[in-house]
């Protein structure tokens, strides 16, 4: 099985190329693709998220040792904040949920042909 | 036609296209053996009610014991029934065809889901997955 299977990946792995450049080329995935590339290209946004990782980080270890604080839960709530209130935060938020939708689409497209739910049997990336 | 009703035209022109690349690249996974293995597992596991009903029971207990280990409750015996059951279930042919098909089909759609969700930074799972539903 393993040696068939790597004959249809390069096919399965082109014909999702080709799905990235038609959503791509889709109203929602145009939005998306430009947020995300200006969001990854501004330097407080970015400076923001090293600090949350960072704040975030130093919460985990504290609380799995046992002596966390409040300031340590304090500065955490204060970067979580500034995240949540950046513009570029806001607008990337509402420039997902048309592509999400389309995802979704896309899954039930797929899920007609395959009776299966790719979304489903893959699950969430960080699980 | 109007220019608003010109661009609504071609925005749905636009994710039709999307669609039928959709169902290209799930008729080319459908070629693959991966998913032909997984289809013939699945079906001898359908036909199999006592294998189907028995794996079926032990997904949901395992399902319980992880709830039970997560709120600290877990009892060691039952954890270890579990365990029994599971080298029990795993030597059986069916099964270990069924989990092998899904292994592989697995991996193939990961690393399609992979590519999507590094080009717009999202989660193809999460947003496609139902709650509470995860995963096959």
């Amino acid at each position: 099985m393993q040696a068939d299977r790597s004959d249809a990946r390069p096919l399965v792995l082109e014909r999702t190329r080709e799905l990235v450049a038609a959503l791509k080329a889709t109203p929602a995935g145009e939005r998306l693709v430009e947020v995300e590339q200006r969001f990854r290209a501004d330097p407080e946004i970015q400076q923001i998220l090293g600090t949350l990782r960072e704040r975030d980080e130093a919460f985990r270890q504290a609380q799995e040792a046992g002596n966390l604080t409040q300031e340590q839960i304090r500065a955490l709530r204060e970067v979580q904040a500034r995240y949540r209130e950046h513009p570029l935060v806001h607008e990337i938020e509402l420039a997902r949920m048309p592509f999400e939708i389309l995802l979704r689409d896309v899954n039930g497209a797929m899920a007609n042909i395959l009776d299966l739910d790719v979304g489903r049997i893959v699950g969430p990336a960080n699980k | 036609m109007s220019a608003a009703e010109r661009a609504v035209a071609e925005r749905e022109d636009l994710q039709a296209v999307a669609m039928e690349k959709a169902r290209a690249l799930a008729r080319a996974i459908g070629e693959s053996a991966a998913y032909k293995a997984f289809r013939r597992a699945h079906g001898a596991l359908m036909e199999d009610d006592t294998l189907r009903r028995r794996f079926y029971a032990y997904q949901a207990q395992r399902q319980e014991v992880e709830f039970a280990r997560r709120a600290g409750s877990a009892e060691p015996a039952q954890e270890a029934a579990l365990e029994e059951e599971w080298r029990v279930l795993s030597a059986i042919p069916i099964l270990q065809a069924y989990l092998e098909g899904q292994r592989e089909l697995t991996a193939l759609l990961k690393e399609m889901v992979t590519i999507l969700n590094a080009e717009f930074g999202v989660d193809y799972g999460a947003v496609c997955t139902p709650p509470g539903s995860c995963c096959g």
